[in-house]
């Protein structure tokens, strides 16, 4: 077989792909990602960097955060941009962008004890990210994780691997027709079932920790190297480690910003989400000192209000009932800064 | 550099420019060189470990060839195992001797710190130990001459579509197909390009769509339930068998490119009636490296007038139980070879019985014959998917005490990842048994179709093939 034929054979292929690849490219990054639904997570990043309603009050932090501000019963122009996964590391790049605008409203950030968390077993969401490159803040974000690769801006090839994500978000519809929306909230309708199934995984999960731990101390030589990854798993999961770097942004971000006003909303905890906490004297001196230390900002905990178990969903996210519970008693504490 | 990486297509889009561009007398140079950029990709340093591997064989075989009878190349046999075993023995399996060998002493309560490495593991280390072991093997029992030219030799060392895991090839199969000139003809540029789009597809659309799930359960050992972890060990077989063998399809169809054909690894080994005949489609040049060079020296070292069921059955066990230990040096390794090993003498005990040997002939026992087994196997893979043996115990426990067959259960957590894998699964039976029709009737449309289930279904699961490890 003659030399151009056998490239004429290989390279059309490989041209055959790449034409497809940017195909679907193409379809994706004009048509099917700009029209996720309003609250999915890129539409909501796409949001914040270009809403510019200077009244527009913005509430960051996890799943947490999505599943428990209800934004309706908290005040006109709150937004929910709570994305599940997402840990101050997540967060921060949303608020640098948000402290770049033109706007003095104040800024709610829900916490919780992992909120501050840095650990190599975080993950985040590129899919989320992608789509925003060309922000300098989510680029660099990224980057310090180890998560950015040049491929993700070759056109063809940057969406690989997640175009089941952004389709995911056209097939949820016909999954979760049960769930509530409102202003980027995502809220789950009451279900104690689900609440029980998943009570009994926290309780195993505190079980194991509590087995690995007592094989550490009792017979070190048998806890090996996977035995002490799961632990340093569980602890991170269960205890208040905050990273020093992550505080330490946040403090420069309310020091360099002072005329906005931080609220960081400790929202209520199921029991046993706080029974499995060992440490959460820690976490109030922690919320104490952090006041005091930022006199632009104002700590509401509500950590210990007893809701009954029907208004969570799990033993970390409030349901419909829990959210709107919740978001009543924050309006009233939010009056002084709305 | 992985294959399913932008790095890697553009690698090899350079590389069957190039070579076919320069004359075969200077091909096995810039094969060699492209060989050692791709195992560089992972740690550069690696790359003495194995030009020591390689000089060190090619000096053995040399020498070999220099010696008139075995008993004077025993001498230089022994110095290439005892340098690639001792290389692999250090990277791979210091640390879990000296650490079982605390555990054992601190029993008699004697307690000493080994010092312990924290060492990467070369990537394809065992591959590419077990191809030079062979080649000095078949040079001292002169099955094949030795090769006197070092670079001919360093690229069957190094050859980079099978460097990382496998096939493994021997020296009599790979070397002349190296140094000949090939003559790629229409149909090696159509099956190279067919197998290397099916590699794809099995790992970016099946093995990494299954991983999802599969590891959200695997990594969750206390809360998942029993019927989660059935679904997780059926998809972990089809995940397993996607990856390694989609890595050896993109290895074969390269390769063919070249005009270069490697050994088949798999025949569809997920429907089978027997662990022997599991073994013999999965993995087949590691089985047939075994039962070279393991199996069939330890049978003939007992006459065979003097063996009998249990010599075979200790030989059986121990070798298996070797192939599990040559995947990892942990102790659920150990269990699955010991399994597969324990399985087998069963099997082949039970198959004496006059009574098996009627039911073999019944078609309906031969159907069943293949569900057992294949579910015999994913019980099985428990084993070799968990993280340790407490694990393992934590898995079977929950599997027999947590067993609800309720959808609820099910689809608790990880709907959508469950839901996109069978569909995959399905997708992959599909492919496997109406490819080759499909792909003669209408090329151009099985490659497209291909072409867009990579580029839409595919995942972007940076991870390494699983086999990468071993």
């Amino acid at each position: 077989m003659e030399k151009w034929q056998i490239y004429k054979k290989i390279f059309s292929v490989g041209l055959a792909a790449y034409l497809i690849a940017l195909g679907i490219d193409l379809f994706f990054d004009k048509y099917a990602i700009p029209n996720q639904r309003h609250f999915s997570n890129v539409r909501k990043i796409d949001r914040l960097i270009n809403d510019t309603n200077p009244a527009e009050i913005p509430i960051f932090g996890s799943s947490v955060a999505r599943r428990g501000y209800f934004c309706d019963s908290i005040g006109p122009n709150v937004y929910n941009y709570g994305m599940a996964g997402s840990l101050f590391n997540a967060i921060y790049p949303l608020l640098q962008i948000e402290l770049d605008k033109d706007k003095d409203s104040p800024i709610i950030m829900d916490f919780d004890h992992h909120t501050f968390l840095y650990s190599e077993l975080i993950q985040l969401d590129l899919s989320n990210y992608i789509p925003h490159l060309e922000n300098d803040y989510i680029k660099t974000m990224m980057v310090e994780h180890g998560k950015y690769d040049w491929s993700y801006e070759v056109p063809g090839c940057r969406y690989f691997g997640r175009y089941m994500d952004y389709s995911r978000d056209f097939l949820k519809p016909k999954f979760e027709k049960e769930e509530y929306i409102n202003c980027g909230g995502v809220f789950y309708p009451p279900r104690e079932k689900v609440f029980q199934r998943y009570l009994v995984k926290r309780t195993e999960m505190l079980k194991k920790k509590a087995e690995l731990r007592d094989k550490k101390s009792t017979d070190p030589t048998l806890f090996n190297l996977s035995d002490s990854k799961r632990l340093n798993f569980l602890e991170a999961l269960f205890n208040f480690e905050p990273d020093s770097t992550n505080v330490a942004r946040f403090e420069g971000l309310m020091a360099g910003n002072i005329n906005r006003q931080f609220v960081l909303v400790y929202s209520p905890q199921n029991w046993s989400k706080l029974e499995g906490l060992e440490n959460y004297e820690e976490v109030i001196d922690f919320l104490v000192g952090l006041e005091a230390r930022n006199p632009n900002l104002k700590i509401l905990d509500y950590s210990l209000v007893e809701f009954p178990d029907t208004y969570y969903r799990d033993s970390g996210h409030m349901n419909i009932l829990g959210a709107k519970a919740f978001s009543s008693m924050l309006r009233k504490d939010l009056q002084p800064y709305l | 550099m992985i294959f399913n990486s932008l790095e890697f297509l553009i690698f090899f889009f350079v590389t069957i420019l190039v070579y076919f561009s320069i004359p075969h007398r200077y091909r096995w140079m810039f094969l060699l060189a492209g060989s050692y950029y791709f195992y560089m990709c992972w740690k550069v340093e690696y790359v003495l470990l194995i030009m020591f591997s390689t000089v060190v064989d090619f000096w053995a075989g040399v020498k070999m060839s220099e010696q008139k009878t075995k008993k004077e190349r025993r001498i230089y046999l022994l110095a290439s195992v005892f340098v690639n075993l001792g290389v692999l023995f250090f990277f791979k399996y210091y640390n879990f001797f000296t650490h079982n060998t605390e555990v054992l002493l601190s029993q008699f309560n004697i307690f000493h710190d080994f010092r312990e490495f924290d060492l990467l593991l070369p990537v394809g280390i065992s591959f590419y130990t077990f191809q030079t072991l062979s080649y000095s093997i078949d040079v001292y029992r002169g099955d094949i001459k030795a090769e006197k030219h070092l670079g001919y030799f360093a690229l069957y060392v190094t050859y980079f579509p099978q460097l990382v895991a496998g096939p493994i090839e021997r020296a009599g199969r790979l070397l002349p197909q190296l140094r000949q000139e090939p003559n790629v003809t229409v149909d090696d540029i159509r099956y190279g390009i067919n197998k290397i789009l099916l590699g794809f597809f099995k790992k970016v659309v099946v093995a990494d769509t299954l991983a999802t799930f599969v590891d959200e359960v695997f990594g969750n050992v206390a809360g998942s339930t029993g019927m989660q972890f059935y679904l997780a060990m059926c998809l972990f077989a089809i995940q397993i068998y996607s990856d390694f063998s989609g890595y050896t399809d993109i290895a074969i169809g390269t390769a063919r490119l070249m005009g270069v054909n490697l050994i088949e690894n798999f025949d569809r080994p997920m429907w089978v009636h027997s662990f022997r005949e599991f073994w013999s489609k999965w993995h087949i040049s590691l089985t047939r490296w075994i039962r070279d060079y393991m199996y069939r020296p330890m049978l003939n070292m007992v006459p065979k007038w003097r063996r009998n069921d249990i010599w075979n059955a200790f030989v059986t066990i121990s070798v298996f139980t070797a192939i599990g230990f040559w995947h990892g040096a942990k102790w659920t390794f150990v269990a699955f070879g010991f399994y597969h090993g324990f399985m087998m003498v069963i099997q082949r005990l039970l198959g004496k019985l006059s009574i098996f040997k009627k039911l073999n002939k019944n078609m309906w026992y031969y159907f069943l014959s293949g569900v057992w087994n294949s579910q015999l196997i994913i019980f099985g893979i428990v084993f070799f998917r968990a993280q340790d043996i407490q694990d393992v115990y934590t898995i079977f426990y929950h599997l027999v005490t947590d067993f609800r067959l309720s959808t609820g259960e099910i689809f608790l957590a990880y709907r959508f990842q469950l839901v996109v894998s069978v569909l995959v699964s399905h997708l992959l039976i599909y492919t496997l048994y109406f490819g080759d029709s499909l792909k003669f009737k209408y090329n151009w449309l099985y490659i497209f179709a291909m072409l867009f289930l990579i580029m839409f279904f595919g995942q972007d699961y940076k991870d390494n093939f699983i086999y990468f490890q071993f």
